[in-house]
């Protein structure tokens, strides 16, 4: 249903982008958005529990109050974050064991922006590295907090990021080597920035102006002798150099809104998407359905926001004050970046040169299965993908084909979390509150379908054999520990 | 409140609103409320203090005497109650109606403000709401929403209001999951309180002779049926859609009877949350109609009278009299009796029991007949009994978005001027769910005072304040004319189209061509739904959460709508002996109906939101699911 699908396409949940990078902690930390390198993939946990709910096998639960980060895990210490009230955004340390509480940061933001549901002012997942935790509010810039005592280390201001269509922010750093890295796809002046992780000073910043507003996170992708920085932004998927943030590649396969995040596995980096409308739709015609109040056709200053008058004047060309046509392209998509919608799950070989869109991809499938917020989970040889109303699909890593497809994984609603593995298990949290449980195989096999009793937007964590789940106002600590 | 203890709660009010003494630049406002003021009045100056800090960032000291000097006086209450307004206003106070008021401006050399006063407390605290009006406050059903703070200015104001419809009436239907008998006297307290403050002056309680709100007996016989909803329970399966919004509740309840067991538990508790919503509203200068049917009854009191039938309408749950009864049967007279008097007896502070009867003209002179003799009985001081033909007809409640707003302007236009002094002139707005109403009620709020005031223009005035430009109230124009549209089609095609009851849904699952009018009622939603998201991105901040619940549910009703489709799809492969598509069909249907039941749950505010989810789970969403069930065993 095409409403469906816009709203899809609009509420972007954070959390679920954050990818991670090789980050120096302990074998079972989950140091960022989805863990290691945002794969989503415990390796060491065992003895994963199957079924379990706010009821049953609790190890500890605690009240956050609202919000839709992911938890993080180091050194088994969990963090957190939360909106204590409309002003007041709290980082907040527990004993991953016990639940108790170590330390916590209240931190005044001041007024906040505009944003779309379920999108939420802490959005964000926090990153670490084992000694401090960077943490980023859209109208704080990003923190490095002490681990042990949550005091600041420093601070780093960063432009506020403005969207066209009020989603907000949900972008979050990683950790590599002696970087944090965040990358801001906005709709004004997207960038992405290396910061050091011991001062905060720029290490370097590189614009992305071909980009659209977007909420992947950063990737790292060792092919070809090299470490690269892969992010995926509108219309293109693009390698960085780790040491001076230069770009080394791009493919030019993606779609115009990309709200997932790349999974990498050996050289391979896999991307699943789905952007509104079909391969025409541009950004030029979502904004004037949604951005033309008085719908004359054309777009005037006063129907966007401040911070874009300046695109807008740029994009004017006859400067009769309204964008039509060619101008409202001119003005906020880039030239050399059309993207339009659509839906593809695709196979790309790190470690290219250059235009790498005819040498180094390895499969693109024209499919609907993804969705358009819950990345993809890489492993065993299989790409798993899973959408609105709990329909998932697996395909072949090596080839595309489908291992099966647009089967029901028991839990209708939307799907904001992405899927996460651990012990032979994948995770699948629901919108819902229900976090259903599948057999890791080539058959589809739901072992259980559990009740966090609350609506969940973040994915969960994995880490010493406990499942760490955020739901809207509670994190819970699951375990076969638990009494 | 005594003397000694207003004291008190005004130093204690005055200190809770002074402004820190260093801040630099905050106004300072003196409000001047009566020595012999009501509770009302000193609601209304409450009132007033709250909305001037908000307003303004001021100083606000509450006082009850006129100091010799000050720019930023209010006075609040009329010369009778107020000796500081008889100071000030002198011989120029007008004459006014006990609803007029005014807000009028004053400028006597070291004292300067403003009167904020009618000739009743109610009316004073109408003039304090106007005063928040004209500063920019918009009243909504569940919020205020107030504009940006500004510079103090009482200069300017010469205002007198007297209304053009004297009854502003809240008709309470309290009959089903989704109706106001899911509100808890908490829940009535809010609304109460926003009705007030839109100047309504009146709610009518309907109440139904299976509910647990009155208690008595009749020749031995004690009355025992005493159940809400019907007697019908919504359990919230943990699963199911929109569960979210009840938290960690089994099932759905109103609060007021939580846990109360059958018969006497739950007619304490019901007589209990009555008193209360009465209590509630007496407090804000709102009379009380009690609505009841004289000549229907629970079914127990049949076993005295055989002469009783089941009711039509609610056969396990109520009697009346059957076709062959003559009202001059002296049992069934001495049973109405007994049941108005139970009413009035148990509810002495109403100021109506309204009976409509809706048989025979010699039923309703029985009924009269009856009133009289209670009336001579005095049976009660104060409660008024009104008998009357039962010509208004019960609004069909449906589980999808409705609006009637100009559908009300129109019928205004229409009517009559007011003939002479003293003739009733009323309006009733039936509470459906409050969901879509917010224009509906600020258009019959406004233009209760004022007959220049259109739907449009009452439209226009709360959204522009609200969300901040003409572009924006234009697109919801056009939204809500869609869902007016649409609530006209449904209307006029199939009233019972989507009304609450356990066919609602099912009622579809027939083997015929999905009728014209659907895409029509589709397209409708469709162009609503738009139009409310195209709103919501360009509203300034304070309107959003209320345009997003509107663009939510006009999102739900799309997927519902899908669902019904879907339904009908799949009872033609079925009858075309398709299975496997009818199958396919039915799991469609029961996606599309999760999500819309979920989207509700995203942006559920109160009881009815909540009921309506409810229902659709028992009355929808469950039999589909079994529907889909049988299907599949068939295969």
């Amino acid at each position: 249903m095409r409403f469906g699908k816009f709203f899809s396409m609009v509420f972007l949940p954070t959390a679920f982008v954050l990818a991670a990078c090789v980050a120096v902690s302990s074998a079972e930390d989950w140091p960022q958005f989805r863990g290691p390198n945002a794969a989503g993939i415990s390796r060491e946990s065992k003895n994963l529990p199957v079924e379990f709910s706010n009821k049953e096998k609790v190890l500890w639960s605690i009240e956050l109050g609202e919000g839709i980060a992911c938890p993080i895990v180091t050194g088994g210490k969990v963090i957190a974050t939360t909106m204590i009230d409309d002003h007041t955004f709290g980082v907040l340390c527990f004993d991953a064991a016990t639940g108790k509480e170590l330390w916590r940061r209240e931190l005044d933001t001041g007024p906040t922006p505009a944003i779309m549901p379920p999108n939420a002012q802490a959005s964000s997942t926090p990153a670490t590295d084992g000694e401090r935790v960077y943490v980023y509010f859209s109208t704080l810039g990003m923190l490095a907090l002490d681990l042990k005592s949550g005091e600041t280390v420093w601070t780093h201001k960063i432009q506020e990021p403005f969207y066209l269509l009020n989603w907000g922010a949900a972008h979050s750093p990683i950790v590599y080597k002696d970087l944090v890295i965040f990358n801001q796809d906005d709709d004004l002046a997207p960038f992405m920035l290396a910061l050091d992780k011991q001062t905060g000073e720029v290490r370097w910043r590189t614009p992305r102006d071909e980009m659209l507003a977007g909420y992947a996170v950063p990737v790292i992708c060792n092919a070809n002798g090299r470490e690269d920085i892969v992010m995926a932004g509108s219309g293109k998927l693009k390698g960085y150099d780790p040491a001076n943030g230069k770009e080394l590649w791009t493919c030019n396969t993606l779609l115009r809104t990309i709200m997932t995040s790349p999974a990498v596995v050996d050289d391979l980096i896999y991307v699943s998407v789905q952007s509104y409308g079909d391969t025409d739709r541009v950004l030029k015609y979502a904004l004037l359905e949604w951005k033309d109040t008085n719908q004359d056709g054309k777009l005037s200053k006063d129907e966007f926001d401040k911070p874009f008058w300046e695109k807008f004047d740029k994009g004017d060309v006859n400067k009769d004050g309204f964008l039509v046509e060619s101008e409202i392209d001119a003005a906020f998509q880039a030239p050399t970046n059309m993207a339009g919608g659509g839906s593809s799950i695709q196979a790309i070989r790190g470690g290219g040169t250059g235009d790498v869109t005819k040498t180094h991809m390895l499969w693109n499938i024209d499919n609907t299965s993804p969705s358009n917020i819950a990345s993809p989970l890489v492993d065993d040889g299989r790409v798993f993908v899973v959408k609105k109303g709990g329909i998932a699909a697996s395909f072949d890593a090596r080839t595309g084909d489908e291992v099966w497809s647009k089967k029901r994984i028991t839990n209708f609603g939307n799907y904001y979390a992405s899927p996460i593995a651990g012990d032979g298990k994948v995770y699948v949290m629901g919108e819902n509150g229900f976090l259903v449980v599948l057999r890791q195989g080539p058959e589809l096999e739901v072992l259980a379908k559990n009740d966090m009793g609350d609506s969940c937007i973040a994915t969960p964590a994995i880490a010493d054999g406990r499942i760490f789940v955020r739901t809207l106002k509670k994190l819970y600590c699951f375990s076969e520990e638990a009494k | 409140m005594n003397a000694r203890c207003f004291s008190t709660a005004l130093v204690l009010f005055v200190l809770s609103f002074a402004s820190n003494p260093f801040t630099r630049g905050a106004e300072q406002v003196t409000v001047v409320v009566g020595q012999g003021a009501t509770d009302l009045e000193h609601l209304a100056a409450q009132e007033l203090v709250a909305q001037f800090k908000k307003l303004f960032d001021a100083n606000v000291t509450l006082t009850d005497f006129l100091p010799d000097q000050h720019q930023h006086l209010v006075l609040v209450g009329g010369p009778a109650k107020n000796k500081a307004t008889r100071e000030v206003a002198g011989e120029s106070w007008p004459k006014l109606t006990d609803q007029g008021f005014i807000l009028r401006s004053f400028d006597a050399g070291a004292r300067r403000g403003v009167i904020v006063a009618g000739d009743s407390p109610v009316a004073t605290y109408w003039a304090v709401c106007e005063l928040g009006h004209r500063f920019g406050i918009r009243y909504l059903l569940r919020e205020d929403i107030y504009p940006d703070q500004q510079p103090l200015k009482l200069t300017g104001l010469d205002v007198l209001m007297e209304p053009r419809i004297e009854v502003r009436a809240w008709d309470v239907t309290r009959d089903g999951v989704m109706s106001a008998e899911s509100w808890s006297v908490a829940d009535y307290q809010k609304l109460l309180g926003q009705l007030a403050k839109m100047k309504f002056n009146q709610i009518e309680l309907s109440v139904r002779p299976w509910q647990p709100v009155v208690d008595y007996e009749f020749r031995a016989i004690h009355k025992q049926t005493a159940v809400l909803w019907r007697g019908e329970q919504f359990p919230i399966p943990r699963d199911a859609p929109g569960r979210t919004a009840f938290g960690e509740a089994a099932a759905f309840e109103n609060p007021d009877f939580a846990g109360k067991q059958a018969g006497g538990e739950m007619t304490a508790a019901g007589i209990k949350h009555m008193r209360g919503i009465i209590a509630a509203a007496k407090r804000l200068g709102i009379s009380v109609s009690l609505q009841m049917n004289p000549l229907q009854f629970p079914p127990e009191f049949g076993r005295v009278i055989p002469e009783l039938v089941p009711a039509e309408e609610a056969a396990a749950f109520a009697v009346q009299p059957g076709p062959e009864v003559e009202p001059d049967h002296a049992a069934v007279k001495e049973l109405i009796s007994t049941t108005m008097r139970a009413y009035a007896e148990t509810y002495p502070n109403i100021d109506k029991l309204s009976c409509p009867v809706s048989r025979s003209k010699s039923w309703y002179e029985a009924v009269r007949a009856i009133e009289r003799s209670l009336r001579d009985q005095r049976v009660t001081n104060a409660v008024t009994f009104e008998v009357r033909s039962a010509e208004r007809l019960a609004e069909r409640v449906s589980v999808l978005p409705q609006s009637k707003t100009q559908h009300w302007d129109r019928s205004f236009s229409q009517r009559k001027p007011m003939s002479g002094p003293g003739m009733l002139n009323m309006i009733f707005v039936p509470m459906s769910p409050l969901a879509e109403l917010d224009p509906t009620i600020q258009y019959v709020s406004r233009t209760a005072w004022d007959k220049s005031v259109t739907a449009r223009s009452a439209h226009d005035e709360l959204f522009i304040s609200i969300a901040g430009e003409q572009a924006i109230a234009d697109r919801l124009w056009l939204a809500f004319g869609h869902i007016e549209s649409a609530t006209e089609l449904m209307s006029a095609k199939d009233a019972d189209f989507a009304v609450p009851s356990p066919n609602m849904l099912l009622q579809h699952f027939q083997g015929e061509p999905a009728p014209e009018w659907w895409a029509e009622l589709n397209e409708h939603y469709t162009q609503a739904m738009i139009e409310l998201y195209r709103s919501h991105g360009a509203a300034d901040a304070r309107a959003r959460p209320l345009l997003f619940y509107y663009a939510k549910r006009s999102e739900y009703v799309l997927e519902y709508l899908g669902c019904v489709k879907a339904v009908r799809s799949a009872a033609i492969a079925k009858k075309e002996g398709d299975i496997e598509k009818a199958i396919e069909q039915l799991a469609a249907a029961i996606e599309s109906l999760y999500n819309a039941i979920d989207t509700l749950g995203d942006v559920a505010q109160d009881p009815s939101d909540r009921g309506l989810i409810a229902a659709l789970n028992a009355y929808a969403y469950q039999p589909l699911l079994a529907e889909y069930e049988r299907l599949q065993a068939s295969e």
